[in-house]
């Protein structure tokens, strides 16, 4: 997914904003630019949400929370070009205070249209349903880390965000990224060595690259 | 044998969900003050409709009735006035940037409460845009180029419109509305109408100096908007989404 696609308007004509353009304008108060971000990164927060939660549906919940709350927080500047860590930052705090966020945003949850609320999968539910299952086996290897750990391993190796993106996104220091992420493997390691056989052939880092 | 643990593959969320989730996003933080952001004075604009829909200069599709005045649709005479690019604000700037429009900058005309400007890229592509009807591209401007093929073909009896209206999608609704009808047109082209659902006329805007341009349009399903030459011939025909559903198409 690039950072910023091309968004097609109309039959022949191809229009690219920028993501500081539309972070700017809807600090401003212009919510079609906002929407804008959102058609650009919700599928990216959607599979964040759902790599750290396990399951389709709530993530799909989580990703509206999480929109909701960057809406809230439109005031904030931001570099050039950080729009996505700041997302990132966002869900990661949304997914780790969930209650809080569902409290904060009860009302609005309960307006999403029934359609959306419900769990269509036509075509890859059997899909979907492997995907729960084998992301939940990660997960609970995973949640032996330290969170602040488990934050630093999921955003720098499974989203592939750069040391500099994932300070952004915790609001820690860069160095403090590198040494969480280097106990995080650390630790990843000693699990891999002390969890059975079923995680001989593959180490676990290894196995959670993208 | 033991098993390798793999992240699931990255999914697109189901079908529809991705628009409903934007809808129910932008109706939620709509009861914000929200406003176009080329208008800053300006209240009401829809709370679902999407921004590339306000953006959409879209280039129709051929018209199915083509007749009458042919040099008329050949010809668009307005020049424009002159508008000096260097008084853009930040927001007009990056619209013209980021579209590509390089060339100067001509102000078409005013119409209810809109400016309607007209420039070209650096392949000579025209480019259309909607912003502040003040001249001094404050505000910001919402449009885009032709591509090289369709610049070509504006204006022409295949191509005499090039709409920019407005368009609004309700979740679950079965057909589309215009909240906004604003474009271009051939000098031959004198009305624009909104077709509904059983080809009756929801609304109709007056083209004149080859602009058009009605900033709050009935909130009525639309079906087709069609472009007519003084004497009644319709000479374009752009179908909506749902087209086929109307009893135009039948």
């Amino acid at each position: 997914m690039p950072a910023n696609p091309v968004t097609s308007v109309g039959h022949n004509i191809s229009v690219r904003l920028d993501d500081s353009t539309l972070w700017q304008r809807s600090a401003a108060g212009d919510a079609d630019a906002f929407g804008m971000l959102f058609e650009r990164y919700a599928t990216t927060i959607y599979n964040y949400c759902f790599r750290r939660v396990g399951d389709w549906a709530v993530a799909e919940d989580l990703l509206s929370l999480v929109f909701l709350e960057a809406w809230r927080r439109r005031d904030k500047t931001l570099p050039a070009g950080k729009v996505l860590p700041w997302l990132y930052g966002i869900a990661t705090n949304v997914v780790r205070n969930r209650r809080r966020a569902e409290r904060r945003f009860a009302a609005a949850l309960n307006r999403v249209p029934a359609a959306a609320a419900s769990p269509a999968f036509a075509d890859d539910v059997d899909e979907r349903v492997d995907d729960e299952r084998q992301i939940r086996r990660i997960l609970a290897l995973v949640s032996r880390l330290p969170r602040a750990e488990q934050d630093v391993l999921v955003l720098c190796s499974w989203f592939a965000l750069s040391y500099e993106d994932t300070a952004l996104a915790l609001g820690i220091p860069i160095g403090t990224v590198r040494s969480r992420l280097s106990r995080a493997r650390r630790r990843v390691r000693e699990l891999e060595s002390s969890s059975g056989h079923e995680l001989h052939e593959t180490s676990i880092e290894e196995a959670l690259e993208p | 044998m033991s098993a390798k643990h793999h992240l699931p593959p990255l999914r697109d969320l189901p079908p529809g969900h991705l628009q409903w989730r934007k809808d129910h996003l932008l109706a939620e933080i709509g009861s914000d003050d929200r406003r176009p952001f080329w208008l800053p004075g300006f209240t009401g604009f829809r709370r679902v409709a999407a921004l590339a829909a306000a953006l959409a200069v879209a280039v129709a599709l051929p018209a199915l009735a083509i007749s009458g005045d042919i040099g008329s649709l050949l010809r668009f005479s307005n020049q424009g006035a002159s508008v000096d690019r260097g008084n853009a604000d930040l927001r007009s700037a990056s619209a013209l940037e980021t579209t590509g429009a390089s060339g100067s900058v001509r102000l078409l005309a005013s119409r209810a409460g809109i400016g309607i400007y007209a420039s070209h890229d650096a392949k000579g592509g025209v480019c259309y845009f909607i912003g502040h009807p003040s001249g001094r591209l404050e505000g910001g401007l919402s449009g885009g180029c032709l591509n090289p093929e369709a610049s070509r073909a504006f204006p022409s009896p295949a191509q005499p419109v090039v709409d920019m209206s407005a368009f609004v999608y309700r979740p679950g609704a079965e057909f589309e509305e215009i909240s906004r009808l604003v474009g271009v047109a051939a000098d031959g082209v004198t009305e624009i109408r909104i077709l509904g659902l059983n080809c009756e006329v929801v609304a109709e805007a007056r083209v004149r100096d080859n602009v058009y341009a009605v900033w709050k349009v009935p909130e009525r399903p639309a079906a087709a908007i069609a472009g007519f030459t003084a004497d009644g011939e319709r000479v374009y025909l752009e179908p909506l989404a749902f087209w086929e559903k109307s009893a135009c198409a039948r």
